[in-house]
């Protein structure tokens, strides 16, 4: 008995110094390092209030780029999202202009109309069998380009004033000792939410388990009876009702609809989820990954300015980072395999 | 003595109008060890994937599993009668724990919504006592040997309540002594009343396991028998039977300066001290079945897999081969085992895939692709080698297998290359098609040609072949006039390992 506590605690013991090894902690570490870097140059970095600024302005890319992460652990890929995006966040304050609401009715609508340009990828997906890439590539065409077609001034400058009102809460706000009051924004939670809804969807759901195992062997997949139809939709609608939601967080920090900003990011997120460890062919990647992953490249994109580096170099950095850190990675399994396989006498 | 399990009566399938099986009979008894043998392509995988109910029988056909009739029996069926396939490919997720990919099937069949890793793991446990082996739950199956993954898929394979197992060719990539483990471990499914199918063509593996064996010949059933009513001989006879008797190819070469030597080539892992030396005009067999390294030692001559030591000359001068385009310039031509994925680009046309080896022959004056150059040339290769196609602009994977294997050969021969190495040329074709890549072998070193045959089919490499080495574990163990050898001395040669 005693014997198998033992063994039960030393593969738990095996399974933490693997977690320190990992990719995850490399990232972390990174990020520590970049942190103190730039605080060495410009001291104002480090401060608490620039860090829950930080945790709070990046969460609209952290809400999309779980969702990207999920489709890309079932083997999948997404391009559409920011698309899917800037039309939820328009169709969605657009009615609000005519109609009276709330917020809560904002995010429920902006996650419905996501959801449903989601389903449209995934019936692309599953039932044309189509390349992922392409079928959103040519969705994120249509969603955005139909959208600027339809509506004849695709801005929108007034936006209800219960919208901006959220990113202005706080919980567990105070103030310090240099009279700044700091606290975690709604925003941030919100996120961290998803994220902890996302983690433990995908640790104990059958669902979740199906998503890792279609990643894994979409073949295998098949035959062990997943059923494969139900993952896919899951999957797409999921990172339409996340781009949704963050829609609605973005026209609350930025107060007005632009249909072209959110567009932007797009290949920052997916950098970001590529950055965390997220296999592109599927079947490996975390949560904690991939908002590590964000952090990263939010950090460069919004600080090395304060190193008085040209905002040209930030492309250049990132770029950087990415080739690197996950160049080490696959270099580092070409060597551990480069043994090959023995010869059984 | 029990009852049968499984009774397959009348079984046939054709495929495109080429017979797999025809009218092969299967009994299996409850709780037995039965081997089903045959050479390559005789048909084993169809009756398996019937018996699994991934694909049905011509009419005619009668399966009945613990005495029940079953008028069509779907996948679904098979499995919810208690039959688990465990396929080559062993349809793991390598990206889960070992606990994961044993418990998977159990979640999905039960339905539940959540998952809880105690349970999986207690799961793992339980297949896992019930085969007496372990393994460490929690490490990810693509870092498992392929021996371990194999021992994985079986464990899985008894969580949902499996009745008849069956293997197909399990031992081909595993080593002796993971062999040996793999045979106790059925032996342990036995113990526990489960009845194994186990698919396989090495003899000692069938004497050492069987309780009792069926043929299987050119898709028809050659009998069943109680293993000890064989000796290997006479299961010999059974696979091959007699063979229409060809004209046999002379013996080695004697005259002419060899075109490639290979002196003491070895990589580790893969092959070792590896000496052979062809003459033009000569056909080379190499006999190995697959892991014996045949492959890996055609790709480094061929300059894809470098080797670590060893010498390679060529035309009586030693030559550094680094890359194709190197063995390329050497005048050396590869026609790969898996065509299909290697040799040819299977969405693009007949023509394309013609002309993509000679591109820089066929440029007209400004560097650019001569049309009507292309146009002729593309005509004389269809009508010389009989490719046959409904138009050139055809893509290649809407070709037959053996027109598919002549596209790829022209390829090479356009070339002239003096050396041709061809690997299992003839897989997954049917008899004619196979008789006339025989016959344009025998013309291109008719021609001076020095050609390399890879096979394991045991009567192709003993009829189209001057001289042949066999391969085994890496090395080469023998080397035979095959003017001088039967076919069934060979295969047994091939087979006890």
């Amino acid at each position: 008995m005693s014997d198998a506590t033992g063994a039960r605690r030393d593969t738990a013991w095996r399974a933490i110094g693997g977690r320190l090894r990992s990719h995850e902690m490399y990232l972390l570490l990174l990020i520590v390092a970049y942190c103190l870097i730039v605080n060495g140059i410009n001291s104002s970095f480090l401060t608490m209030e620039n860090i829950f600024d930080v945790l709070k302005s990046s969460s609209i890319m952290s809400t999309m780029a779980i969702g990207v992460f999920v489709v890309m652990l079932s083997g999948g890929m997404d391009i559409s999202f920011t698309a899917i995006a800037t039309v939820s966040m328009f169709v969605t304050v657009r009615l609000f202009q005519l109609f009276t609401g709330d917020l809560l009715i904002a995010f429920v609508l902006a996650g419905v109309v996501g959801m449903v340009m989601g389903s449209v990828n995934a019936i692309l997906v599953h039932f044309c069998r189509l390349p992922t890439l392409i079928v959103t590539l040519g969705t994120s065409s249509i969603f955005h380009g139909g959208m600027l077609a339809l509506a004849r001034v695709p801005y929108i400058y007034t936006v209800p004033r219960y919208f901006s009102g959220f990113s202005k809460q706080t919980l567990f706000s105070w103030t310090t000792a240099s009279g700044v009051t700091v606290g975690l924004s709604a925003m941030t939670v919100m996120m961290l939410g998803i994220a902890l809804l996302t983690w433990a969807l995908l640790r104990y759901s059958a669902l979740g388990r199906g998503i890792y195992a279609l990643g894994g062997n979409p073949e295998a997949a098949k035959r062990a009876g997943f059923n494969i139809m139900r993952i896919q939709f899951f999957v797409y609608c999921y990172v339409g009702l996340l781009s949704g939601l963050a829609s609605i967080q973005y026209v609350s920090l930025v107060r007005h609809v632009h249909p072209f900003n959110l567009m932007d990011i797009m290949l920052d997120i997916i950098a970001a989820v590529v950055l965390g460890g997220t296999s592109l062919t599927g079947g490996r990647g975390t949560v904690w990954g991939t908002l590590l992953g964000v952090w990263m490249i939010y950090l460069i994109r919004n600080s090395l300015v304060l190193m008085r580096i040209p905002s040209y170099w930030d492309s250049v950095v990132i770029g950087l980072v990415i080739v690197v850190s996950t160049g080490i990675n696959s270099y580092g399994k070409i060597l551990s395999r480069a043994g090959g396989k023995a010869i059984d006498a | 003595m029990s009852e049968d399990f499984l009774c397959l009566r009348n079984i046939s399938k054709t495929f495109a109008g080429v017979r797999a099986l025809s009218r092969a009979d299967l009994s299996v008894k409850e709780g037995e060890v039965h081997t089903l043998v045959g050479e390559n392509g005789c048909g084993k995988s169809t009756l398996i994937k019937i018996i699994a109910g991934v694909l049905q029988p011509d009419p005619g056909a009668s399966i009945a599993i613990r005495g029940k009739v079953w008028k069509r029996l779907s996948a679904f069926d098979s499995l919810s009668q208690g039959i688990q396939v465990i396929y080559q490919d062993l349809s793991l997720f390598p990206n889960l724990t070992v606990a994961e990919n044993i418990s998977v099937s159990q979640y999905i069949q039960e339905k539940k919504p959540f998952v809880s890793r105690r349970e999986m793991a207690d799961i793992a446990r339980e297949a896992m006592r019930m085969i007496s082996v372990s393994l460490d739950l929690s490490t990810t199956v693509q870092e498992l040997s392929i021996a371990k993954q194999q021992l994985v898929a079986i464990c899985r394979s008894i969580t949902r309540g499996a009745r008849l197992i069956i293997m197909d060719e399990p031992t081909s990539s595993l080593g002796r002594r993971d062999v040996e483990y793999l045979l106790s471990v059925i032996r342990s499914l036995r113990e526990e009343g489960i009845t194994t199918l186990f698919v396989g063509h090495k003899l000692n593996e069938v004497f050492e396991i069987a309780d009792r064996v069926t043929v299987l010949r050119d898709g028809r059933g050659m009998g069943t028998y109680e293993i000890s009513q064989l000796n290997a001989a006479e299961l010999i006879q059974l696979m091959t039977g007699r063979q229409i008797a060809r004209a046999q190819l002379p013996g080695p070469r004697s005259e002419g300066a060899p075109i490639l030597e290979v002196k003491e080539l070895t990589k580790k892992g893969q092959f070792q001290g590896i000496n052979l030396t062809l003459r033009p005009g000569e056909i080379l067999g190499i006999a190995g079945l697959r892991g014996s390294g045949r492959t890996e030692l055609a790709l480094s001559i061929f300059g894809m897999n470098r080797a670590d030591s060893g010498e390679i000359v060529v035309a009586g001068t030693p030559r550094r081969i680094r890359s194709v385009q190197d063995a390329m310039a050497l005048g050396m031509g590869y026609v790969p085992e898996e065509r299909l994925v290697q040799g040819l680009f299977m969405d693009h046309s007949v023509r394309s895939n013609l002309i993509v080896t000679v591109l820089d022959k066929l440029l007209g004056r400004l560097g650019l692709l001569d049309d009507r150059r292309t146009d002729g040339f593309v005509r004389s290769w269809i009508s010389e080698l009989g490719i046959k196609t409904p138009s050139a602009d055809c893509p290649v994977k809407q070709l037959s297998g053996g027109n598919q294997q002549r596209v790829v050969l022209s390829k090479w021969m356009e070339r002239a290359p003096r050396i041709l190495i061809m690997d299992g040329p003839t897989v997954g074709i049917d008899v004619k098609a196979k008789e006339e890549i025989h016959e344009i072998m025998r013309t291109l070193a008719s021609k001076g040609m020095g050609v390399i045959m890879i096979s394991d089919e045991v009567a192709e490499i003993a009829q189209h072949t001057n001289r042949l080495l066999l391969m085994k574990s890496g090395r080469i163990v023998g080397e035979y006039e095959t003017s001088r050898i039967t076919e069934d001395g060979l295969l047994k040669e091939l087979l006890y390992t």
